[in-house]
């Protein structure tokens, strides 16, 4: 899901730039980050997105207020993207516990980047998923489209 | 032909089998009926019954008539009869003959043509005694803007319409109720009322009769000098009650309950017989009480020493805010002020683009349901009677009545460049105007659009058979409701 991505950021030749005694490691720790790394942001997505999803469905839009304009829904996808992408940045930095130099070279940007991307989809996804099946739970059904 | 609306009747409806008649005789039986529809539109409840109204004016072409008969017809179209909501109480009218006074052959004819009078020779006892109960005036003017203040004229004919072949007709059921409402002051309520009245009972005398009297709150002012018209004398408006209640004192046989209604200050009106037409009072709205207190009585509470009644307000300003109006009118505000939040949220969320029940009834809005319930809420036409111009004129009237916050209403008498009350919603409002802790705090309307969601969203999830606009008003009543009993909730505390 985040390999095609980050290998156009090199990641695929990305332990040859290591000498040989730490190709290794290299080769570990990259192992590492594709699984504990890629788990991590996997979760990170899924988490924070819906979260806010729900959280702009079923509590801000029961807020008083005219909150099932477009602009608001704009806003919590915004806010629910920029959040994933820096929780990736730092919590996958944290979970894969990198040392030194990996930490200076792992493709961190790249992953948190795509995975902020990866947040709009989502986002977009989970609203029409709402508004098809659970419409009438809602505040908020026509955001951003009535289906 | 009665043109009942029955597309969904429900359990309520089913033990709506009573009616309460409802003659509206003269002007001010027009007003006080127009106050009551704008009432049951708010979700007013008078239960148990079904009204039904008879129209009684001589004045044909009369623009108060042709306001409140359109009011009739909206209404009809909006009625739907449900447990709760906006328009639940029936209103049942063959409406296109609401004015039973063309019954009777008054037409534009003068008094004089009407008895006949020309046959009588001149010198005969017959035309002495026509001379000596009526002016000359009386004999030759014509009845076609009504009696004139003149209820020696009206008395006559209405003696006509009580022999006519639709009051003939005009049967009460058992349990039905009756109730007349219409002026001391003037001349057709006047006359109009004890003549119903007593036929009503000698027709039918365990039917029970009501009256609603309105004794001067308005005056006339002096007719313009090169006028032919100048019968009517506001000067003895006071005279003509204080006589007409006398009356009533020692001949109250034909009615069960009496109520009187009446206020000291007064706004003086132009002279035009032609097209008077006063603006919504506050004793109007007060009057449109006795319907329900009339109608939810027991009749073993009807008895003779329960016959004469009263309703006060609180205070005798100028103005009156929530705090001033007394705990009767407390019920009738709460429903018109729902009813004008409403108003609001239903203009305002038509240009909320991605506002759940707008966009759930989008594709219905043009119809001619929603096209009559918007029109009933607000017209441009100065023409047309309206909801907003309801609330206006009660807000500029002598005596104020400003008990509900209606800033969104700009008056003409505030704008010179307007003909008409104009209607601006803005999301900030107060509910209330009260006096005790200063005003009630500015709201958003967006609670009201929250919570009328809510309701549309429960709403989604049964399965009613109820027209668009039925299902429409019931969902938005529900959300208002819940909101503002908070709000009058708080308000009280």
């Amino acid at each position: 899901m985040y390999k095609w991505f980050l290998d156009l950021f090199g990641w695929k030749t990305w332990t040859s730039q290591f000498s040989d005694e730490m190709r290794q490691t290299a080769i570990t720790y990259q192992n590492t980050f594709n699984s504990v790394g890629s788990w991590t942001a996997v979760a990170i997505l899924l988490g924070i997105t819906i979260l806010m999803v729900v959280l702009y469905y079923y509590v801000w839009n029961k807020l008083p207020g005219f909150h099932f304009r477009i602009r608001h829904w704009i806003g919590f996808m915004l806010i629910s993207a920029v959040l994933v992408g820096v929780l990736t940045f730092f919590l996958v930095r944290v979970t894969t516990n990198p040392i030194g130099v990996f930490a200076k070279k792992a493709p961190f940007f790249p992953l948190a980047l795509i995975n902020l991307l990866y947040s709009f989809v989502l986002y977009i996804i989970c609203s029409l998923g709402i508004n098809a099946f659970f419409k009438k739970s809602t505040n908020a059904s026509c955001t951003p489209f009535k289906l | 032909m009665a043109t009942t609306r029955t597309n969904n009747v429900t359990t309520e409806n089913l033990v709506r089998q009573s009616t309460l008649h409802v003659f509206c005789i003269g002007g001010s039986g027009l007003r006080i009926l127009r106050s009551l529809i704008m009432l049951l539109a708010s979700g007013y409840d008078i239960k148990g019954y079904k009204i039904k109204p008879y129209l009684v004016d001589p004045h044909l072409q009369s623009k108060e008539l042709s306001e409140v008969s359109d009011l009739i017809a909206k209404y009809h179209k909006l009625y739907y009869g449900t447990n709760n909501g906006f328009f639940k109480t029936p209103i049942e009218a063959d409406i296109n003959n609401l004015n039973v006074m063309t019954s009777t052959n008054v037409n534009d004819k003068s008094f004089g043509t009407f008895i006949g009078s020309q046959a009588c020779q001149t010198g005969s006892p017959e035309s002495m005694l026509i001379e000596m109960l009526y002016s000359k005036k009386n004999i030759e003017t014509s009845m076609s803007v009504g009696f004139k203040g003149s209820p020696n004229v009206g008395s006559v004919v209405f003696q006509d319409f009580v022999n006519s072949k639709w009051f003939s007709s005009f049967q009460p059921t058992q349990n039905d109720r009756v109730i007349l409402v219409g002026s001391l002051f003037g001349g057709t309520g006047a006359s109009g009322i004890p003549a119903i009245a007593d036929a009503i009972k000698k027709k039918s005398a365990a039917t029970k009769v009501g009256v609603i009297a309105l004794i001067p709150y308005f005056a006339l002012g002096e007719p313009a000098e090169n006028s032919q018209h100048r019968e009517i004398n506001s000067e003895i408006f006071d005279i003509k009650s204080f006589a007409a209640l006398k009356y009533y004192a020692d001949n109250a046989n034909s009615f069960d309950r009496f109520y009187v209604f009446g206020d000291t200050e007064k706004k003086v009106y132009n002279y035009d017989e032609e097209s008077q037409g006063n603006d919504a009072h506050i004793i109007e709205l007060a009057a449109s009480q006795a319907f329900k207190d009339f109608a939810e009585e027991q009749d073993t509470d009807l008895t003779p020493s329960t016959r004469w009644n009263q309703i006060v307000i609180d205070t005798n300003k100028p103005t009156l805010n929530y705090d001033d109006c007394g705990e009767g009118l407390k019920t009738a505000i709460s429903c018109l002020s729902d009813f004008y939040s409403f108003s609001k949220v239903f203009f305002l969320m038509q240009r909320e683009t991605f506002y759940p029940f707008y966009r759930g009834y989008k594709g219905v809005l043009d119809t001619e349901d929603f096209k009559t319930l918007n029109d009933f809420i607000y017209e441009e036409d100065p023409q047309k009677y309206s909801f907003i111009r309801f609330m206006g004129e009660l807000h500029d009237n002598k005596r104020a009545f400003n008990a509900i916050d209606t800033r969104d209403i700009i008056s003409p008498e505030n704008d010179v460049q307007l003909d008409h009350y104009r209607f601006v919603p803005s999301a900030r409002f107060h509910l209330l105007n009260r006096d005790r802790n200063g005003a009630d705090g500015t709201r958003v309307i967006s609670s009201q659009f929250v919570k009328i969601n809510d309701s549309y969203r429960r709403s989604l999830k049964k399965q009613e058979e109820i027209t668009p606009v039925s299902a429409f008003l019931n969902a938005a009543q529900e959300g208002i409701r819940e909101v503002n009993v908070k709000q009058y909730t708080a308000n009280l505390k």
